[in-house]
Formats: C-alpha cells, sequence, structure tokens
C-alpha cells in the first residue's frame, strides 16, 4: 500500500513538472503595481549614449561601441527576469524580428539578473533562441543602468527603451511605466525616422 | 508516516490546480463584455454587426461564439497560430457549424500589434482589442491562449467550454465543439 502510494505521488510531480515545463505561466512570480517609475534619468535626446560592454547569454561580452557606423540599436531593459510583463516583451520582439531588420536596427536586451538565471528564462521563450543579444548588468551591480539614470532603489532597472542611431546619438527615450508593456508601433515609429 | 504521504498529495493537486482559479470555468456565466476594433466589412458582416462599435457580445449573431483570448507577445499563441487559423477555416467552410462565430480578443496589444500578427500569420477571423486589459481583467485575466465556447442564454452568457492553453489539432478541437452543441 506505502509502495503504491509512493508511486502516485512520484508519478504526480512528474505531471506538475511536465505541466511547469510547457506552461511558463506557472513559473512566473505575480507581483503587486510598482511605482510607474522610481529613478532619475541621467541622459537626453541628443546626447552621445554612455557606452558599455556587458557578458551575454551567449557567453560572449558584447560593447554598444561595436555597432557603431553599422546598425542603430534598440536597448530594451527590462526589469526581472520571470516577471510577468517582462517575459511576454522579448518574446514580442522575436517575432517582430523583420520589423527591426527592415530598419537596420539590432536589439540588445538588458536586465541586471545573472547570467544563469537569463539562460534559463530565455530558453523557455521560444523554440529557437531569440535573435538578438541578452546582457546581463549583473556586476557591478546595474552599473550600466545606473549611468543611464535608470536603476531603482530595489536594484531593478526600469521598463526602458533607448533607441541610438549608427552615430551612437540618443534619438528616442521611453521609460515606460512599469506595470505596462512599450507599444511596438511607437519602436517601430521611432526607429523610422532614423532612416 | 500514511497521513504525511495524504498531505503532501492534497497539498500538491491543490498546487496545481490553483493557477486556473481566477479564470471563468465551464458551466459559469460570462459577462457581457464591449467589443471595439478595426473590422473590416467582411468580418462585421460574418458577425452580424453594423456600424463602427464599439459593440456588445450579445450583438454578435449567432447563438455561439468562440473566443480567443491571445496575445502578439504569448510565445504559444504565435506558435499555435496556423492551427487556429485552420481551426476557423474548417468552422466557417462547414454548414454543420454556420451557427457558431469565432473571433479573437487581444489581450494588451495595440492596434499596431493587432495588426502585425494577423499580417505575420495571415489570420481571417475578426479581432477585438483590449489594449489596456479592462475586458481581461473583467473575465478573471486568463492566460494566454485561452479558449471560450459561449451559448447564448437570453441575456447572458453560459460558458459550455473553458479551455486553457493551446489545444491539441484543429480536428480535435471541432470535436470537442461539436460535442458541446
Amino acid at each position: 500500500m506505502l509502495k503504491k502510494i509512493l508511486y502516485t505521488l512520484a508519478v504526480l510531480l512528474l505531471t506538475c513538472t511536465s505541466v511547469q515545463a510547457k506552461v511558463a505561466k506557472e513559473q512566473i512570480y505575480k507581483q503587486q503595481n510598482r511605482r510607474p517609475v522610481d529613478s532619475v534619468l541621467k541622459v537626453k535626446i541628443g546626447d552621445k549614449a554612455p557606452d558599455f560592454t556587458l557578458p551575454a547569454v551567449s557567453g560572449e561580452k558584447v560593447s554598444l561601441s561595436s555597432y557603431r557606423g553599422k546598425k542603430n540599436v534598440v536597448l530594451s531593459f527590462v526589469p526581472a527576469a520571470f516577471t510577468p510583463i517582462c517575459s511576454d516583451q522579448w518574446p514580442g520582439y522575436n517575432l517582430a524580428h523583420e520589423l527591426f531588420k527592415m530598419n537596420d536596427a539590432v536589439i540588445l536586451g538588458i536586465t541586471t539578473d545573472n547570467i544563469p538565471s537569463l539562460h534559463a528564462w530565455t530558453t523557455q521563450m521560444g523554440e529557437g533562441s531569440l535573435w538578438f543579444p541578452v546582457l546581463s548588468d549583473f556586476f557591478p551591480h546595474g552599473a550600466t543602468a545606473m549611468e543611464y539614470g535608470i536603476l531603482r532603489p530595489e536594484g531593478i532597472t526600469e521598463r526602458a527603451i533607448f533607441i541610438i542611431d549608427k552615430k551612437g546619438t540618443l534619438r528616442y527615450i521611453d521609460i515606460h511605466d512599469i506595470n505596462k508593456r512599450p507599444d511596438l508601433g511607437e519602436i517601430i515609429k521611432a526607429l523610422e525616422k532614423l532612416n | 508516516m500514511r497521513k504525511t504521504i495524504f498531505i503532501l498529495l492534497i497539498l500538491l493537486l491543490a498546487v496545481s490546480s490553483n493557477s486556473y482559479a481566477g479564470s471563468i470555468k465551464t458551466g459559469d456565466t460570462f459577462p457581457d463584455i464591449p467589443l471595439t476594433g478595426k473590422l473590416s466589412d467582411a468580418k462585421k458582416k460574418y458577425l452580424g454587426l453594423k456600424g463602427a462599435g464599439p459593440w456588445m457580445l450579445q450583438d454578435i449573431n449567432s447563438d455561439y461564439t468562440i473566443i480567443e483570448v491571445y496575445s502578439m507577445y504569448c510565445p504559444h499563441c504565435q506558435k499555435e497560430a496556423p492551427t487556429v487559423n485552420s481551426f476557423y477555416k474548417m468552422l466557417n467552410e462547414s454548414k454543420e457549424y454556420a451557427n457558431i462565430k469565432f473571433c479573437g480578443l487581444a489581450a494588451g496589444n495595440t492596434e499596431f500589434e493587432i495588426d502585425f500578427f494577423t499580417g505575420k500569420f495571415g489570420v481571417e477571423f475578426p479581432i477585438f482589442s483590449d489594449p489596456e486589459l479592462e475586458i481581461h481583467n473583467k473575465i478573471g485575466q486568463p492566460g494566454t491562449p485561452h479558449f471560450y465556447m459561449l451559448r447564448k442564454d437570453g441575456n447572458e452568457f453560459k460558458v459550455l467550454l473553458s479551455h486553457e492553453g493551446p489545444f491539441e489539432s484543429a480536428d480535435e478541437f471541432l470535436k470537442t465543439i461539436q460535442g458541446k452543441l
């Protein structure tokens, strides 16, 4: 009898694990609404975008300046891995690859999470990996976010979009309400203005 | 020892059912939600709607309505889009199901995002917008995709099927729908 119960328990545990792997919703941390914006921006449109070099999930290091003269860059800062809005924002950009490509733009996705967390989080966003680099601003904690003025007191970044042209100049800034997702249409419209 | 295992079992069951706690279930009543969106004349004709809206769910001219709550940003919805298109085609082409209408509700998506999704996947069924998630909140914040099959019951809607997550195949889902008529 005891053996049967243990067997049932093992099967149930396996079932729950497989549901979690298939339906990412269960892995998402539920949180209360936060203050829409809780930091003081340090850059403005027309400024040279502060350069940075950050480790990517792929294992390489990525510098903003390496795109100078080659690509328009969309910096997409999101607050935290495994949280509701962040978890679908990048899959949306993944689907819209052609819209960014048409505008000669690359996305750099950035959070203050560490690389293993970002790896676990982004690999379950779709069947293939994301087409754009995902960078970790984990250590020194949030140093890049702090340079742009979007590090919140709780150590996460704002939900922010910065568009930088091929000359390295900031052309669009949206420090978005952290509880809401920015409209893809606005980002594409801003990119179209660069061309 | 046995008591501990039984308690563990019950806890596990409770945890696995918690994720569906907020959404409207089969057998519940569905609210008469407002519907807005940029619909072509052909799509309005399909649903029996007139004018530029906003409309109410009650205005859809059919006894049964299937609503897919989805989002352009949801990877499951992206992956399932061709299967949902096949389902709609099968439903729409059969006289047997003439009294069932199908539409989408784009949770948290702007018109730009709806247009991009429909263009990308060649979606032909009508899609209503809910950019501020007002309707999504009103129906208990279901995960996406979520399918509701509704039957008009006077001024209310009876939920004949509340299906969370992608369906197995267009054929199988059509059989499920048939079983609910």
